[in-house]
């Protein structure tokens, strides 16, 4: 059954699937998006964005929870406002694993300077000079885009080779005028009059040890002072680190940094069905999925798979995904109820795999209390592995997926 | 799952995928390895589908999605494999940081990817780059090596036993080695106690790593004492020998070499190629010490005789000399390209000015024909 032998109905369970691959890449036209979606969240970081042009804002939050999609978003609409933005995917031109201020600030500027026409001859000149000094770039080539482009081509070398990430942090420390968060603050500086806003994405991605370095201990807390305004994606796990506070010195809504799940319950002492999360999950289902094939996904088996989520994006269209298999298996052309339980089977059984009894304690309290502990790091463990969903109100509750419910049930059946 | 049942699930998965990108990962159950179930699995999905499947080996902590990518070209197969198994909880780690940082690449596959793990790298990986397992198209339990090829020769497709290792494996196996320097041994109780605690931690973590990942070198780069003081170099005796038992690494495969804390001065005071200052060339003359080795100079070769200043006698093998009073503490080979000191061919000499008046040469350096 190779792809080019596939029947007109399998081809378009094809397109189905691949529509909720979590490697799917929805783009940035906004076509998949929802506007609903986290839609206070948003409201409060544009809300912030506008009324403080040097606003420096942190957005965490659960993996797969829709940071990403949310800030592309928001890039999109600050761009339609006339300001200046740039968008710096870390994932995409540093090595995440082993970043530096460094690195960071140079990818800022190589996105700043793509996104300039004009830029005054003397800056250019020094950002030239600069790339000079790594025997990059020859003085006095080109203008903002000949030196983004060589800066991209230089954070590349670095992002593949360690020694080049050395020898550049090694140039640096010894002399301190060839920091190029000066040429960075000057590029801002002169972007005033247009508002720049610099977006980093991929921060989150950072190994907790290397983001408690990266955030909490050094005194220069990423982009948080300059002129400009400046969104930061930064790893779940600071929020749960003690010196938290002090981040919430130094960026405006430290407070109310984590993005949360689509909250498909309310809840108030107790959890109920919220019909509103249901419909902004089943807009994002519909968003994806093109016209011709709409009618290849039961509302029931929608509605069973955004329960099974628990709100979190990514591993609805993940479930979903995956039950467009379980049809072509069943030789059914249609996705059913009965794919999606298939499908929470096999999530179930991977939590078996990396159950560990330590979490037991911490996800009976989540199951009948809603409430998470963060006792020996067990809750940013549940956190990041989606044993956990998070929702806020004005506070954090918690709440289990179906397929961990269904797990802590048989393990404690089995104890009985 | 009944096997055929998986068989059937990845057909439907290669074939809806269609050579887009989608991560499946295979997990054995236990802590079996599951690279020998490359083979027989592979035998089974190009039965199931006419599926072209390209085994791209084993995973290394140094190979993350970058790499995968590279390696599974669009166009080139329907379906990629690839085994998962970190060695150790450091090699888990290492991987980790790169299956976090380089996520973004996995969107570049060209096709499918299979990723076959056991429970026990599944939940090392998990615990260090849960973000990546949220990327992952289905996850599904993989049967047992036996089961696989049980079926595979039900199905009469050949169990695939012997295929060729795929392209992210090695060439050859890794070396590992373990690389040291700078413990400063010293003999005060306290510092002798403070540095016990350390490496009888670190010969625990050894101990501990043996069976998972056991070491085939031992390189101590410099600075093992202190002052070069006797007793300090018997302590590092001690520890070596200790550090060869726990690792199993054999004393030949032990190097050391020396760092300027590896000097005892004291007794070196004298190792100068040439006397700084006058009162120190006066020095060097009164102080009876200071030539020990002169007096094992064979009659008629003796410096004065020459007419030459006297030669820098002590270094080098004197044997009250430096490196005579503190000799390597096991035997063991050399880093490459160092050899040590063969005083017998004095290589030295062909290479250092002569000391006399212009012209003047040593004896050893003249042709022998015109002796």
């Amino acid at each position: 059954m190779a792809a080019n032998r596939l029947t007109e109905a399998q081809a378009k369970l094809s397109a189905l699937s691949r529509a909720f691959d979590p490697l799917f890449v929805p783009g940035d036209d906004g076509r998949f998006y929802v506007e609903t979606v986290h839609h206070a969240f948003r409201q409060q970081l544009e809300v912030s964005l506008a009324f403080n042009p040097n606003s420096k804002l942190l957005v965490a939050g659960q993996p797969g929870c829709g940071k990403t999609t949310l800030l592309t978003r928001i890039a999109a609409h600050l761009r339609e406002a006339g300001r200046q933005v740039a968008f710096v995917n870390l994932e995409l031109v540093a090595a995440v694993q082993d970043l530096s201020l460094l690195e960071l600030h140079l990818a800022t500027l190589a996105e700043l300077l793509t996104e300039v026409d004009a830029l005054a001859p003397d800056l250019v000149a020094d950002v030239g000079v600069w790339l000079a000094s790594f025997g990059r770039h020859q003085v006095g080539q080109g203008g903002s885009k000949a030196l983004a482009e060589a800066l991209t081509r230089l954070l590349s070398l670095s992002r593949d080779d360690p020694s080049v990430r050395r020898e550049m942090r090694e140039m640096v420390r010894s002399n301190a005028a060839m920091d190029p968060l000066r040429l960075l603050h000057r590029l801002l500086r002169e972007l005033e009059p247009r508002l720049p806003v610099v977006i980093l994405d991929g921060l989150d991605k950072m190994p907790p040890e290397q983001a408690r370095v990266f955030f909490l201990e050094s005194s220069n807390k990423p982009l948080a002072d300059g002129p400009g305004a400046a969104v930061l994606t930064m790893p779940l796990s600071i929020v749960y680190e003690a010196q938290f506070n002090q981040l919430r010195e130094r960026y405006l809504n430290a407070d109310n940094a984590i993005v949360p799940a689509v909250k498909i319950y309310t809840f108030d002492g107790v959890r109920t069905r919220n019909e509103q999360g249901y419909e902004v999950l089943r807009q994002i289902v519909e968003a994806r999925v093109a016209p011709d094939v709409a009618d290849l996904l039961e509302d029931d088996a929608i509605n069973r798979a955004i329960e099974a989520s628990g709100g979190n994006i990514r591993e609805l269209a993940r479930i979903i995904h995956a039950s467009v298999i379980k049809t072509v298996i069943r030789g059914a052309h249609r996705v059913e109820t009965i794919d999606v339980e298939a499908v929470i089977i096999d999530q179930r059984e991977s939590y078996r795999r990396a159950f560990k009894e330590r979490f037991l304690p911490a996800l009976r309290r989540v199951r009948d209390k809603f409430e998470l502990e963060n006792e020996d790091d067990v809750g940013k463990d549940l956190l990041y592995g989606l044993w956990v969903v998070e929702y806020r109100n004005e506070r954090a509750w918690y709440s289990l997926p179906v397929a961990v419910e269904k797990l802590i049930g048989q393990i404690e059946k089995g104890r009985r | 799952m009944p096997l055929g049942h998986l068989i059937d699930e990845l057909s439907a998965t290669i074939a809806l995928a269609a050579g887009s990108p989608t991560i499946v990962l295979l997990v054995g159950v236990g802590d079996a390895s599951v690279e020998p179930a490359r083979a027989p699995l592979k035998a089974l999905l190009q039965a199931a589908g006419s599926f072209r499947v390209q085994d791209l080996g084993q995973v290394t902590p140094e190979r993350g999605p970058r790499a995968w990518a590279g390696a599974a070209s669009a166009g080139a197969a329907d379906v990629f494999m690839l085994a998962c198994e970190p060695t150790s909880e450091l090699a888990a780690r290492s991987l980790a940081r790169r299956l976090n940082g380089e996520r973004e690449h996995l969107r570049q596959l060209g096709g499918p990817l299979l990723l076959l793990m056991n429970t026990v790298s599944e939940r090392e990986l998990r615990q260090f780059a849960p973000d990546f397992f949220t990327w992952v198209g289905s996850a599904l339990e993989l049967p047992t090596v036996e089961e696989l090829r049980a079926l595979a020769a039900a199905r009469d497709v050949g169990s695939g036993i012997g295929d060729a290792a795929g392209v992210l494996t090695p060439a050859s196996p890794a070396v590992r080695f373990l690389h040291l320097s700078d413990i400063h041994f010293k003999t005060d109780a306290v510092s002798a106690r403070d540095l016990r605690k350390v490496l009888d931690g670190l010969l625990r973590y050894l101990d501990g790593d043996r069976a998972q990942a056991p070491l085939d070198l031992v390189c101590f780069t410099g600075d093992l004492a202190f002052s070069g003081d006797t007793r300090e170099y018997e302590a590092a005796s001690a520890f070596l020998r200790d550090l060869l038992a726990t690792t199993g690494v054999p004393a030949s495969r032990l190097f050391v070499v020396p760092g300027n804390h590896d000097v005892a001065r004291r007794a070196g005071k004298w190792l100068l190629r040439t006397p700084a200052t006058a009162h120190q060339a006066e020095e060097f003359f009164l102080d009876p010490g200071s030539r020990p080795g002169r007096a094992r100079l064979p009659k008629g070769k003796s410096a004065g005789r020459s007419g030459r200043p006297p030669k820098p006698v002590c270094r080098g093998g004197g044997h009250n000399s430096a490196e005579r009073r503190h000799p390597p503490p096991i035997r063991g080979g050399t880093m490459g390209g160092f050899q040590p000191l063969d005083t017998s061919k004095n290589t030295l000499r062909k290479t250092r000015p002569p000391w006399g008046a212009a012209g003047s040469t040593s004896r050893s350096s003249r042709p022998t024909g015109r002796r």
